[in-house]
């Protein structure tokens, strides 16, 4: 029989109370550096809250406190819905390059470019093709109030449990730090907190003899996108889920035809955290802001899978050895996804 | 071998014939032709077919066989091999695709998952048999397909090339997955699983005492089969059938169906 490892629920009890506070932290201040998001990074469009979203994400290498950023600001009127949309799908694409620097690090330590970027490169390039769309669908489901019986908040009995637990603290800091240090407080808590419940969770692994059979086979693009889906969604992590893999990609456990749709799978749940940040802020709008992007990734993830699969590997796959073929190209993707950002946030 | 050698009067039923009469003429056994007529006014012309080509073969195979059935091809081709006792069938494929094939289903799909032994689906021209290209998983699986095309390259003095593709990813940069790149030669010195059951593939044919070669190419599976099948010039492609059962069946990937859809010549799939 298993031993119970107290000291990671502890770990993750303790994790996922810093990470309310730190929600109610920001959620609380957000409106006090309105001025500076405005004023002084000019986020005040759909581009540029998507090249901030998306540059905020490559600082702190980790897309889901970005997202609880966004949330909080949009809670606190600092920006749109569509600003809210953009800025957290900026930090998908953000968070998604993170595993692609990993693999540059490697690359420059010596490590072959082919197995160093590979993986990187295909789930970079993967949430691209599915947000750019995505984004589209959203603005559209948006703008025509389609989505609008689904605004879930999170209740009046959570909103009064969490200011009985939080309240005196969140009043003891606000009273004494300004609005914007209480906001930092806030993003701090939240980035610590994701590290802590990314070490609570269980390692994952599963042993080649496990899964023996699936050295031999390929499995139907809709299973794999259903359980990157589902890995993902229990796990809360884009890199834990893609971890569980990571001993069956050696010879040919886990083949090419499969990694690509659990990627698409994965891409849909990782909004589960800051689906779950929109329901602690109680704001039906952000529930519905996640819940929008989630169906439009969905959407297009479906349509790609039942349809444009076969096409979609090849572009992907093409894209991926095109790139980690020579320096040059691979300096020039490089620029491309620092520079695109970058832009954006000019416009 | 007992092989059965379908018609239903078509053009590419015709190459069919054509096809397995160039296995069947090396055959020391039993040879039948069916005839399936599928409407009224097409008696006439599947009849003479399976005439043609019996004394055709005749001449050559001392046990030919004839016989005609009414009804839906793939139906009644699949009711002679279950009453029959059959090693290989070869028929034709009139390559629908798309809407047409999702209305009409596919006579040369439903034997690749059906038929309980192993079939050639004819499709393209048949030009000759002097190339097979073995495609296998790295398992024990692919061995009875080794052995099936041995046999066929054995009677018809064709050269088999055993093709394994790798398709594995790098999950992590620190995967030393050094045979990503690697070429067959460097492979078959290592003791990798693939390699153990490629040359396990090539000691067959070497004691078929048919000439081989071993290939291994990288990237997605059905892609680089069909790939090497055109680059190679092969005149047949022989792959294990889809085995999975009950919920797997669901699960995975039909790589075999994938490959006769996708080929533009002579697929058998290996029961």
């Amino acid at each position: 029989m298993r031993r119970v490892n107290w000291k990671k629920i502890g770990l993750a009890v303790v994790s996922i109370a810093l990470f309310v506070l730190a929600i109610q932290l920001m959620k609380e201040a957000a409106g006090a550096v309105a001025p500076y998001v405005r004023g002084w990074l000019h986020v005040d469009n759909a581009a540029n809250s998507l090249g901030f979203g998306w540059l905020s994400a490559y600082v702190i290498m980790s897309g889901s406190p970005v997202a609880a950023v966004a949330l909080a600001f949009f809670d606190a009127g600092t920006i749109g819905q569509f600003e809210a949309l953009t800025m957290i799908s900026g930090s998908r694409l953000g968070a998604s390059f993170i595993v692609l620097f990993i693999g540059l690090i490697y690359v420059l330590r010596g490590h072959e470019r082919l197995t160093g970027l590979s993986m990187g490169l295909l789930s970079f390039i993967i949430t691209a093709f599915l947000h750019v769309p995505g984004l589209g669908i959203s603005y559209v489901l948006l703008a025509n109030n389609v989505t609008d019986p689904i605004r879930l908040g999170g209740g009046g009995t959570l909103t009064s449990v969490l200011d009985l637990l939080y309240g005196p603290i969140v009043e003891f800091v606000m009273q004494n730090a300004p609005g914007w240090l209480t906001f930092l407080i806030g993003a701090v808590l939240v980035l610590l907190s994701f590290n802590l419940i990314d070490r609570s969770l269980p390692q994952l692994h599963l042993e080649s003899s496990q899964f023996s059979a699936i050295s031999r086979v390929v499995y139907r693009p809709m299973v794999m996108f259903l359980m990157g889906l589902v890995i993902t969604a229990l796990s809360m992590s884009v890199s834990i889920s893609l971890s569980l893999l990571v001993p069956l990609s050696a010879r040919g456990y886990i083949k090419t035809e499969n990694a690509i749709a659990y990627v698409m799978g994965a891409n849909v749940s990782t909004f589960v955290d800051t689906l779950f940040v929109a329901l602690l802020l109680n704001n039906p709008a952000a529930t519905e802001v996640v819940l929008v992007q989630m169906i439009s990734i969905s959407i297009v993830s479906l349509f790609v899978l039942s349809l444009l699969y076969g096409p979609f590997e090849r572009l992907v796959l093409n894209i991926t050895s095109r790139t980690v073929r020579s320096t040059r190209n691979l300096a020039i993707f490089a620029a491309a996804i620092l520079i695109t950002p970058l832009i954006l946030l000019l416009v | 071998m007992k092989i059965l050698m379908c018609t239903d009067g078509s053009r590419q039923a015709s190459e069919a014939l054509r096809f397995g009469s160039l296995i069947a003429s090396d055959v020391r056994q039993q040879v039948t032709i069916l005839g399936v007529i599928e409407h009224p006014d097409e008696e006439r012309k599947v009849t003479r077919m399976v005439e043609r080509v019996s004394n055709a073969l005749c001449q050559e195979v001392p046990h030919v066989e004839t016989r005609i059935r009414h009804g839906h091809a793939a139906e009644e081709i699949l009711k002679e091999t279950e009453e029959n006792e059959y090693d290989l069938v070869v028929v034709g494929s009139r390559g629908r695709r798309g809407i047409t094939r999702f209305i009409l289903g596919s006579t040369a799909a439903r034997l690749t998952r059906y038929c309980p032994v192993s079939v050639i689906i004819v499709k393209g021209k048949a030009r000759g048999l002097n190339r097979i290209l073995v495609c296998t998983g790295g398992a024990e699986a692919g061995e009875k397909d080794t052995e099936m095309a041995g046999r066929i390259g054995a009677l018809t003095g064709a050269s088999v090339t055993i093709l394994h593709v790798m398709s594995q990813l790098p999950l992590s940069p620190e995967c030393e997955l050094d045979d990503l790149a690697c070429a067959p030669e460097s492979l078959l010195d290592t003791d990798a699983r693939e390699a153990v059951h490629l040359r396990k593939d090539l000691r067959i044919l070497e004691n078929l005492r048919v000439p081989s070669v071993a290939q291994v190419r990288h990237g997605l599976v059905v892609d680089e089969i069909l790939a090497e099948a055109r680059e190679g010039d092969y005149d047949l492609i022989v792959t294990g059938a889809h085995v999975a059962s009950g919920i797997l069946r669901f699960m995975l990937t039909d790589t075999t169906e994938q490959i006769v859809l996708g080929s533009d010549r002579p697929v058998l799939v290996v029961r």
